[in-house]
């Protein structure tokens, strides 16, 4: 199917507010993280995390009901600030978070289970629990015709972005954004230390004592665009939406199938969708956690799909891990570095494990024509896509 | 001791892990807990640490010596009685 | 939308088991479909059914009514797509809990996402094509419009289609439950191919209503899509669903 025209793109991380402040810092892999202190975290030391220095009003431009939603607004206000207004357009949104308004539902029951006459104020305080209730939202406070929530773990931003492109090639709307978010909760913060995947050092993609990776919080949106609504708008396209690629691994419920074959997979039918060789790519930001699993996979998945790989970066270090949102947020990155045809360094990577036999790029110039990211999601839940140069 | 131990670990493993169709008559005490026939993986695993501290208060440090220590029902009874705090 | 076949279903509500060979009734003292057994909807032993959160389970439950008479084509390339009502809304309450508890429980947190629910499908039955999980009460519309593009578009040559309600008891009963809800749980599964053997073809003419419609409590349409399905009968039933209005069509093909 024809590539997509992108359009608009937003983004709000611990590299920067917006899109553009943030560049520079993901290109050079500048350390994003910092001992989180927002609340208490449990018993052991409080874990290295991206966090973003902006109070929820000052994300949204006023009051909201929760983290998540603040962090979405902001991302989508931007992605549509360059994009003019216009009525009969159809546009429609697709929507990906993991923790939704836990970071407000949590504290309130942290409070009901002490005491259950707090129980009278639920129906408030849980109002934007589901990830559907956000993106409602999104959809009457941006003026969209329809809204649709996904939610497959740390894959689910990048599906995002396939699927509004699936939406346009379909006909189904004229624009659509694609939007992810996710905040930093004591759900996630828990639940990883928990499982014993979060790097008490701060992540270190690819390197050679990397121990876990480090969450964030952020947003991601991407608007793209029929043919039809960038002649109807005048816009001009920042780059294309090629290929989107998807499998499972069919394997464990948090670990990677250790070859990679899912992650293979989704990149091969990412590149079949985009009619494109694997030798036409010039850049892959990986998923690249920092956890010793994700990254020894992702590297033979690399291999079997490239053979030699094309240069490679992980931005993780720079933005965390933000879940849902890592894969729309890495992939507006992603975007910036191909037309600025800049390969971004990974931050963390100070020496490459030897034996993943294959290591990350330096930071370089570069021409760069395609470029993939990968998204992979717990349950083994993959996602490759392809953009190009407009 | 220990055989009373290992026969309430597998009792104990069997309700912390919400094991389907298995009694503890079935778990072969030398047998390796983690790939076997009971279905546990690494999640249970960590769900079992999370047993040890709770009912034995005893801690696994590190990943590595919590594959030893759940290497099978005899191994978490020795680590227990090796390591439990009075 | 491009013609999508059902080869097999199996769905699990408080009217009983549903397959292809007709509803089961619960057991005397069975609850209902929160109380699914093991042994009632898979022939072999399955140490790890009963760790399954409960949305996890509800949708292993359909899917392996569905998945196991066999005879189906090969699962490696069947595809997923999963229509999550309420996400992973208990299973986030009952992992605070946990923490409040001071033994924070790994096995619950990694239920705490919704598509842990196809996840555990996908690893017993080794289903590895492509997966869509979408959440709201409008997603049942968008699961048969994905399984019908993945086909369409060479993915994969067969969908599994989740559709979940599940919330547990204690959350839909207290204050908590902020909307109207179903007062029980269901899961449904339909495999779906794109090449039809003297079976019934579904297609859905839906368009998109209200976006800001309140949601309705309401699986009227996947039971009587089974049910139309089990006497083997056309037919058309109208979609209940906020965002959406429309119908599902099951048509005969001979």
């Amino acid at each position: 199917m024809a590539a997509v025209p992108i359009i608009g793109m937003g983004a709000v991380s611990a590299a920067g507010l917006t899109l553009d402040n943030a560049a520079a810092a993901v290109y050079d892999g500048i350390d994003g993280l910092s001992l989180f202190t927002r609340f208490e975290t449990g018993p052991k030391q409080a874990p290295r995390c991206a966090v973003i220095d902006a109070s929820n009003e000052e994300l949204a431009g006023g009051p909201v009901p929760n983290r998540t939603l603040a962090l979405a607004i902001c991302a989508v206000q931007q992605a549509l600030a360059s994009v003019p207004q216009s009525s009969h357009l159809k546009t429609g949104l697709v929507f990906a978070t993991t923790v939704a308004g836990i970071t407000r539902s949590e504290r309130f029951y942290e409070c009901l289970l002490k005491d259950q006459t707090h129980a009278v104020n639920a129906a408030a305080e849980l109002a934007f629990h589901e990830p559907a209730a956000l993106a409602g939202d999104l959809c009457r406070r941006f003026g969209l015709h329809e809204f649709h929530t996904i939610s497959t773990a740390c894959s689910t931003g990048l599906h995002s972005v396939g699927m509004a492109m699936r939406m346009i090639q379909r006909g189904r709307c004229d624009l659509c954004v694609a939007a992810g978010a996710d905040a930093l909760s004591l759900l996630t913060i828990r639940g990883f230390a928990g499982l014993l995947l979060l790097d008490p050092f701060g992540c270190r993609p690819f390197a050679h004592n990397r121990a876990g990776t480090s969450l964030g919080e952020g947003a991601g949106a991407i608007v793209l665009a029929s043919e039809h609504a960038v002649k109807e708008l005048a816009a001009s396209p920042i780059a294309l939406a090629r290929g989107w690629g998807a499998s499972a691994d069919a394997h464990h419920m948090t670990a990677p199938h250790p070859q990679g074959a899912g992650a293979a997979s989704a990149m091969r039918a990412a590149l079949r969708d985009a009619a494109l060789s694997p030798g036409s790519v010039d850049l892959i930001v990986a998923h690249g956690t920092g956890t010793p699993d994700n990254d020894a996979a992702e590297i033979k998945a690399l291999q079997t799909v490239f053979g030699n790989p094309p240069p490679f970066c992980s931005m993780k270090r720079t933005l965390g891990h933000t879940l849902a949102a890592s894969g729309i947020l890495d992939a507006v990155f992603a975007i910036t570095a191909l037309t600025d045809g800049i390969i971004p360094a990974t931050g963390g990577c100070d020496i490459p494990d030897p034996m993943l036999g294959a290591a990350p790029s330096p930071r370089r110039r570069a021409a760069l024509r395609s470029v993939v990211k990968n998204a992979f999601g717990f349950g083994g839940n993959n996602a490759s896509m392809v953009f190009g140069e407009a | 001791m220990m055989e009373e131990l290992i026969e309430t670990l597998k009792q104990q493993i069997i309700t912390t892990l919400k094991l389907s169709d298995i009694k503890p008559a079935d778990i072969d005490p030398d047998t390796p807990l983690i790939g076997g026939n009971l279905g546990i993986d690494s999640i249970d695993t960590l769900e079992l640490l999370v047993l040890l501290e709770k009912e034995y208060r005893v801690t696994v440090p590190d990943v590595n010596i919590g594959r030893k220590a759940f290497a099978s029902v005899r191994a978490m009874a020795q680590y227990i009685t090796d390591n439990r705090r009075p | 939308m491009t013609p999508l076949y059902i080869q097999a279903f199996g769905g699990v509500d408080d009217r009983g088991l549903h397959s292809v060979a007709g509803t089961r009734p619960w057991d005397a003292g069975q609850a209902g479909p929160d109380e699914v057994r093991r042994d009632q909807v898979l022939d072999k032993q399955y140490p790890a059914f009963g760790k399954l959160s409960l949305p996890d389970r509800l949708a292993f439950a359909a899917s392996s009514i569905a998945l196991t008479p066999g005879g189906t084509a090969p699962l490696a390339a069947c595809g997923m797509c999963l229509a999550s009502e309420y996400g992973s809304f208990s299973t986030d309450l009952r992992y605070q809990e946990s923490i409040a508890a001071g033994f924070p429980s790994p096995a619950i947190f990694s239920s705490t996402l919704p598509s842990s629910a196809i996840s555990d499908v996908a690893i017993y039955f080794g289903i590895k094509g492509p997966n869509r999980v979408l959440c709201g009460p409008d997603a049942i519309v968008d699961i048969f419009a994905c399984a019908s593009r993945l086909i369409a578009h060479e993915k994969c040559t067969s969908v599994l289609v989740i559709a979940l309600s599940a919330m547990e008891a204690q959350d839909r009963q207290s204050a908590i439950a902020r909307r109207p809800v179903a007062m029980s749980n269901s899961a449904w599964a339909f495999l779906l191919s794109g090449i039809g053997n003297d079976t019934l073809r579904i297609s859905i003419a839906a368009e998109p209503g209200d976006a800001s419609a309140a949601a309705k409590a309401d699986d009227v349409s996947l039971y009587s899509l089974a049910r139309l399905f089990m006497q083997g009968a056309e037919g058309e039933i109208p979609l209940t669903i906020p965002q959406y209005r429309g119908k599902i069509i099951l048509t005969k093909e001979t």
